[in-house]
């Protein structure tokens, strides 16, 4: 109930922005600047994300904590680890040892089929059918976690990459987010076999919920990147700073610090089985805060920020993906008011 | 617990009667018996001290409770609690506490607090009140604005110049009575909101203070009233939230009974993303409240987080009030709905306990005081 980090929680947080400053930053820029993350980085980042704390596997929370230090250096490298970080933690609800559960060498992208892919019954089975056309991190994924909402054999699933009828289409030239490994995937008849079942509609509201909470996260980061330049940026100057400019620096750490305790509780909640309101609530926020803050922090900086050699200019793009990217802010506000009040009738 | 209780001492007795007090403008006298039976005057002071002894996220939810009934009610507590209790427990001696702390946290009377003058009022170190001393004694002449509680409290704590020379040490606090001669408590101020709550200026001329009326040491008088309103802070935030959480009750009750168009306005996806992001912004303040109370609980500096809890709580409220009389159309205008009282209500919380732009520079101020402990960031492009 009250927001503060304990002492666990803290060590995470450390950690994690230690590896991001060392790991991933000196990375950020190519990643963006060649749009593909190297196999070796791709594994390091999916490898830290799910790391155990303290002998059990991560919960919500500290994920959300790593995936916001991550994103403070690079919002693509966390697109990659959030969507492994999701993926591995639905995959964890049954015990995958038959479909390379084990395999170190994994890496998960999490896929909602919403209208353009649906499992249906058959004869032969589960058949997934469709397309789906923007997928995070899909180019590096070993394996998908396919959560499904529609069609009479609604849950979710894993599909190997390299499953026949599979296909990852090219990597999409978005405006942000450059190297996540943002891509299509087509799927043609795919069979699903019993091994491939992973939960049910339950489960796939989970999904949703965590996949909320790693937007956020990842968003936050963006955010405080934002906040980190900004102040490098005002403290580089001689004395008093212009009131214009602490405003905007008040209004970027206000917006950012509602998102962020709003995110802490959303994800400790949903580690308790409530929450899923609170994660379209903080997701919400963290995308507002995300590109409020690229905004403001560009304009503090001024024309250098406007250079495509400054970390701002990547923020300010990858910021305004976060408002769209997956789930929009009006899907998020949809969610919230059917939780608030009687859902509408389509 | 508390939280509980609260809210359902609103529910009874204090939601059907805000609308005759606000309305009149009357300070409600016995629901403020009752609150103080209750407990509700000295909830953060410890039991000893005949107080509640709860830390400040609980005492945060019971002013939020309190002000979703009736923010006029709520604020009276409020400065009794932060801004009375609070610094009279931190600052003051054992003398002190038993004369000026124990009566006002056990329910027995109401504190207020004097700052603000006519022309000083953000900027607190120009504040012109002087307590002369003269022997073992001072005289206080000057005069305050804006007092909460002036003409209904037992004692109020005062700050006054005591060094004009210093610029660092120029004001102590001092505990005044209100009984006291030469304290004139004037007429009460005629408010948009918090109608029911009085408002005060309050004059000294040549008001005799004893030594032991001098809460801390002699020119700690403005670290004492910052760090109280650090405190305070907090709770004016979570006033605010129970404003907005009222502001969102009649706005969801009113989306589902009223109709337009031949159906419930609840239908509408733009009414219905209002209420969402309405709601959205009430848990994210309320959690920013929850945050800087506990961070004080655990005794760590809270300045730049309950700045940030009252900036970001005080401006919702006020957009939230906005949208549900919006929201309620020409009947939100008038006053047989409640809105109409939460507008005007909601409007001070940007401006009283330290104003949006204090808050601003507040914040801006920590950010950069802390840009040298943050990790250096420097990137290779």
């Amino acid at each position: 109930m009250y927001p503060l980090l304990n002492a666990v929680e803290q060590q995470v947080r450390n950690r994690a922005a230690e590896m991001a400053m060392d790991h991933v930053d000196p990375r950020a820029a190519e990643l963006d600047a060649t749009g593909h993350c190297p196999g070796p980085f791709v594994l390091l980042l999916c490898t830290q994300i799910s790391e155990d704390v303290e002998g059990s596997a991560p919960t919500l929370m500290h994920m959300a904590l790593r995936l916001e230090e991550v994103a403070r250096c690079s919002a693509a490298a966390a697109a990659i680890a959030g969507a492994h970080g999701v993926g591995q933690f639905i995959a964890r609800h049954r015990k995958l040892t038959d479909l390379r559960g084990h395999d170190p060498e994994m890496t998960y992208a999490i896929v909602f089929a919403a209208t353009g892919l649906t499992a249906n019954t058959t004869d032969d089975g589960v058949i997934l059918q469709g397309a789906i056309p923007v997928v995070p991190a899909a180019a590096y994924a070993t394996a998908f976690i396919v959560v499904c909402e529609r069609g009479d054999a609604a849950g979710v699933f894993i599909i190997s990459a390299d499953v026949e009828g599979v296909t990852v289409g090219q990597e999409q030239a978005i405006m942000g987010l450059l190297g996540s490994g943002t891509t299509s995937l087509h799927c043609d008849g795919v069979e699903l076999t019993r091994a491939g079942w992973v939960g049910d509609t339950k489960l796939a509201a989970l999904a949703r919920a965590a996949t909320r909470i790693a937007h956020a996260a990842q968003a936050i980061g963006i955010a405080e990147a934002g906040l980190d330049a900004a102040l490098e940026h005002a403290a580089s100057k001689p004395g008093e700073k212009p009131q214009s400019v602490q405003w905007m620096l008040a209004d970027i750490a206000t917006e950012t610090e509602a998102a962020r305790v709003s995110l802490w509780d959303a994800a400790i909640a949903l580690g308790s089985g409530k929450g899923y309101q609170g994660a379209a609530m903080c997701r919400l926020l963290a995308a507002e805060a995300a590109v409020g803050s690229s905004r403001r922090a560009l304009q503090i900086v001024g024309e250098g920020g406007m250079l495509r050699s400054s970390v701002l200019e990547r923020l300010y793009r990858d910021a305004k993906v976060m408002e769209i990217l997956g789930e929009t802010t009006e899907v998020q506000l949809g969610v919230i008011a059917d939780a608030l009040l009687p859902t509408l009738s389509h | 617990m508390i939280q509980h209780m609260v809210r359902e001492f609103v529910d009874a007795e204090v939601i059907p009667l805000a609308h005759e007090w606000d309305s009149e403008k009357r300070f409600p006298v016995p629901t403020f018996k009752q609150l103080g039976e209750l407990g509700l005057f000295g909830m953060i002071t410890p039991e000893v001290w005949g107080g509640a002894g709860l830390d400040g996220s609980a005492y945060c939810l019971a002013l939020e409770e309190l002000a979703r009934g009736d923010a006029s009610t709520c604020v009276a507590i409020s400065v009794t609690n932060s801004l009375y209790c609070a610094p009279m427990m931190k600052f003051g001696n054992d003398a002190q506490r038993e004369r000026w702390l124990q009566p006002c946290a056990s329910g027995k009377w109401l504190g207020a607090f004097c700052l603000s003058e006519p022309e000083a009022g953000s900027d607190a170190q120009a504040i012109k009140t002087r307590a002369e001393r003269q022997g073992e004694q001072y005289v206080l002449n000057g005069g305050k604005a804006w007092i909460t509680n002036g003409s209904v409290c037992g004692a109020m704590l005062v700050f006054a110049v005591t060094n004009p020379q210093s610029e660092r040490s120029r004001i102590s606090a001092f505990i005044v009575a209100p009984d006291q001669a030469g304290v004139k408590v004037l007429g009460e101020e005629n408010k948009l909101g918090l109608r029911s709550s009085p408002t005060n200026q309050v004059s000294f001329q040549d008001v005799v203070l004893s030594a032991s009326q001098r809460l801390g040491a002699e020119g700690e008088g403005l670290a004492i009233a910052l760090d109280t309103l650090d405190g305070g802070r907090a709770g004016i935030a979570a006033q605010a939230v129970g404003i907005a959480q009222a502001s969102y009750d009649a706005a969801r009750g009113y989306l589902l009974e009223r109709e337009a168009f031949g159906r419930p306005l609840a239908h509408f996806e733009a009414l219905r993303h209002q209420l969402a992001r309405m709601a959205t912004e009430i848990r994210g303040a309320r959690l920013l409240y929850l945050r800087a109370a506990a961070l004080r609980d655990h005794g760590a500096r809270n300045t730049k987080a309950a700045a940030i809890a009252k900036l970001h709580a005080s401006e919702a409220s006020n957009r939230i009030a906005y949208q549900a009389m919006q929201m309620h159309g020409g009947y939100g205008y008038v006053a047989d709905y409640p809105v109409e009282r939460f507008y005007r209500d909601a409007r001070v919380t940007t401006i009283y306990e330290g104003t949006s732009e204090i808050q601003r520079l507040v914040i801006a101020r920590a950010l950069l005081a802390d840009v040298e402990a943050r990790t250096t960031r420097s990137r290779s492009v």
